[in-house]
């Protein structure tokens, strides 16, 4: 057994050719460390200069060179580094603002949000919909920046329309029932149809007497995607006191409303089960295949409980 | 005679040169791309984008046609794909053999009444399947078409989501293809129309479960030398177009596309012998038209593996057909040529097609008869023509390896060193025989078309895969 025994002797001095790849060896082991162990590598990061070394290159005219700073640092969860890459958020590059967001994101720091959420409206829609994934991710410390941002996207408000609509989607997956309020209010009172779409879209992820009540009232939107979105959301909220509504709006002129209002019918028990029937009857040929192809899938799904998990479902 | 001779000489000479240009110019801006997007790649992202709710669904559409063999293990590869969210569609083009059968078989396939809105053109559908194992899959059984194009109307049709991939039910998709593949439209939503990707040679491969788990190098000459050409023509030429914004052809074996596009430009047309460039050009056309801003670009990672033809009946059948579909495609396309309000399109990319692959058949072959003329009349300055030769091969050559190297940076499965060399000895052999004989197959081509013989579309034998 002795001649396994290692012998102590000093490491070989690292070349500085393969610092960058002993550097990336080190963060990917502390990316699936957490506690006292990921911290102590951190601090190492720190007190070796690596953490210096990655911001001085994110000031680099590189944009490649800083975009891999801002990675890193991201992935050193430096918190020494968030002003810098707040800053790194107003970048020229789209590729450093992007890596950025998702550094600020990884290390989790609440003074991150503003900008964050601001980045919902960058030109670069890769970035908007990072940063929109990572603000999901922060979940509830981002709702009130959220509700701010969308309420500044009305006319008249300043803000950005493209951040407002977006900041309006991740409300609604965030789920937080504080959002409400401000979801109602932009889906009854907007002048914008996507900004009403998204709303009720986004309101079917909340819930609640009053939301139900709006989204029926959406279903009367002169807009088809509002009440498509309406229609699709009393369904994902099972609410079974909607099916009188549903099955009326199922006659829309829009064959899109028509779809979602027939496959939330069939989502709200039995109540939506016999309107979907009723439905089968209709004059209109593709609300009667429609309803008959939901009622098909309901039966199938019944008949199959063990049916192989996909995406998509 | 002699002044003819020297005249034509000339004119070969200026020929080339210009071409020779044209391909280091592309060669370039592929080089400077191709480094941009590995730096791209390297910075991570994909998992956000399958993480993210606003990474839009996508309807893969897989026409099949007499695929009894392989249609199950196709699909079963499908649906194990790394995205957020899509729905399988599968075309059954009135197959005669049992494809429809070993679906229902293996996925407990029951009709359904499921309404499909024919908002494009095809031949009728005789029932819509759904499935009770896989409840994103959707079978869409028509009478055949005649065409590729016609059950592809089918399947946009059937789908259900705003973008759809359209394939092969033959091309086998690496996992994580339309997380690629989706990138651009992620990018710019509201711009980007379609995407293309690289396609590859399958042979010499090691498939498993519907997946490429081993890049190999084939043994055929014939299917090696393709690959070179694959190589050159994705890594070397389309990364340039597209960055140009003249990308002409998104592939028929894998393309994604916004539906509403597609709908809006009547989908693809039957007619056509080369259905996706007619497809690519014509979305061009329609968008410079209605002076909306659009992109349609070619993605070099998701990358899309199918069988090439490893004999010369196969191989000399697929040429022709696609020089018929070419030459087509730029006629009913002559309009576009030099007019500046078509862009790059216009002005530059329909020229090229016309001047370098539609004459380029021509002009090397009257070379070859020049060549023989001057010969056999004495006329011939030897030393001067093997000093050409020798340049225009090593030129051809040097082409190769770049595109080989382009490749191989951007790799990201290894390939063993042998195989890297015969490809790399493949770059010479090509020009012996090979290259001279798909030349002479263009022209045919050519010359039938203008007799205005009618194109006969002969499948692809299938070798099948090395699944060991």
């Amino acid at each position: 057994m002795d001649d396994f025994v290692l012998e102590e002797r000093p490491l070989p001095p690292i070349r500085d050719r393969d610092l960058d790849t002993v550097l990336d060896i080190v963060l990917r082991y502390a990316d699936t460390l957490r506690g006292p162990e990921a911290d102590r590598i951190i601090a190492f990061l720190e007190e070796d200069g690596y953490v210096a070394l990655a911001l001085h290159d994110l000031r680099s005219r590189g944009q490649w060179r800083r975009a891999r700073a801002a990675e890193r640092l991201g992935r050193m969860r430096s918190p020494r580094a968030v002003p810098f890459l707040i800053s790194a958020m107003q970048d020229d590059s789209a590729d450093v603002r992007v890596v950025a967001a998702r550094a600020l994101a990884t290390i989790g720091d609440p003074r991150a949000i503003p900008s964050l959420a601001a980045a919902l409206g960058d030109p670069s829609r890769w970035t908007a919909s990072n940063v929109a994934s990572e603000l999901i991710a922060l979940g509830l410390d981002a709702v009130p920046t959220l509700q701010q941002i969308a309420w500044s996207g009305e006319p008249g408000e300043g803000g950005s329309h493209e951040a407002a609509v977006t900041a309006v989607r991740v409300l609604g997956d965030i789920r937080d029932p504080r959002a409400a309020p401000v979801l109602l209010h932009l889906l009854s009172g907007s002048s914008d149809l996507n900004m009403r779409a998204r709303s009720a879209a986004a309101l079917g992820s909340l819930g609640g007497s009053q939301v139900t009540a709006a989204l029926r009232a959406a279903l009367d939107d002169p807009e088809w995607q509002v009440r498509a979105q309406a229609a699709s959301s009393l369904g994902r909220l099972g609410d079974v006191a909607s099916v009188a509504d549903l099955a009326r709006a199922a006659e829309d002129r829009s064959w899109w409303v028509q779809r979602n209002c027939a496959e939330s019918l069939a989502k709200l028990g039995e109540a939506g089960q016999r309107a979907l029937t009723a439905l089968t009857a209709s004059p209109d040929p593709y609300l009667r295949d429609r309803a008959r192809a939901v009622l098909e899938g309901l039966a199938l799904r019944e008949s199959r409980p063990g049916a192989d998990e996909c995406p998509g479902v | 005679m002699s002044t003819l001779i020297s005249v034509l000489s000339v004119f070969f000479l200026a020929y080339f040169l210009v071409l020779d240009v044209v391909y280091a110019s592309l060669l370039a801006i592929s080089f400077l791309e191709s480094g941009r997007d590995v730096r791209r790649v390297a910075l991570g992202g994909t998992d956000a984008l399958m993480r993210s709710p606003f990474t839009p669904p996508i309807s893969i559409i897989l026409t099949a046609l007499n695929e009894e063999a392989t249609i199950v293990e196709s699909v079963d590869a499908l649906r194990l794909m790394e995205y957020r969210e899509f729905e399988i569609v599968v075309v059954d083009d009135g197959s005669t053999d049992s494809t429809l059968a070993r679906l229902t078989e293996a996925y407990q396939l029951v009709a359904s009444t499921e309404p499909v809105r024919a908002q494009l053109c095809c031949q009728p559908v005789r029932g819509v399947f759904v499935s009770g194992r896989l409840p994103n899959l959707v079978v869409v059984s028509k009478d055949n078409g005649g065409c590729k194009a016609d059950a592809s109307n089918a399947g946009i049709n059937a789908a259900r989501f705003p973008l759809v991939c359209v394939t092969d039910a033959d091309a086998v998709l690496d996992k994580d293809t339309l997380s690629r593949a989706v990138r651009p439209f992620v990018e710019r939503p509201r711009e980007t129309i379609a995407a293309g990707g690289t396609i590859r040679a399958i042979n010499g491969c090691r498939v498993q479960a519907g997946r490429v788990t081993r890049v190999g190098t084939p043994h055929n000459p014939l299917a090696a030398v393709q690959v070179v050409e694959y190589l050159r023509a994705f890594s070397a030429s389309r990364t340039a177009w597209s960055s140009l914004g003249a990308f002409f052809l998104v592939s028929g074996a894998f393309g994604v596309f916004r539906k509403d596009a597609l709908v809006e430009v009547g989908g693809y047309d039957p007619r056509a012998i080369g259905e996706d460039m007619e497809l690519t050009l014509r979305l061009h056309r329609h968008f410079r038209a209605s002076g909306r801003p659009y992109r349609i670009v070619f993605v070099p990672d998701p990358v899309v593996w199918t069988e090439v033809p490893e004999t010369l009946k196969a191989l000399r059948s697929q040429r022709k057909r696609w020089h018929r579909g070419l030459l087509q495609c730029l006629w009913w396309n002559r309009g576009v040529v030099f007019r500046p309000s078509y862009g790059l399109v216009g002005m530059v990319a329909l020229p090229y097609l016309w001047v370098f692959e539609a004459g380029g058949a021509v002009v090397e072959s009257v070379g070859y008869v020049v060549t023989v003329v001057a010969f056999v009349t004495g006329m011939l300055n030897t030393s001067s023509f093997v000093l050409f030769v020798l340049l225009a091969m090593a030129y051809g050559v040097a082409l190769s390896v770049s595109a080989l190297l382009i490749d191989q940076t951007r790799a990201t499965r290894s390939q063993s060193t042998a195989g890297v060399a015969w490809l790399l000895a493949c770059t010479v052999l090509e020009n012996f025989g090979y290259r001279q004989m798909v030349t002479i197959w263009r022209l045919m081509a050519t010359l039938e078309v203008l007799a205005g013989r009618k194109a006969t579309w002969e499948p692809l034998e299938r070798k099948g895969f090395d699944s060991g």
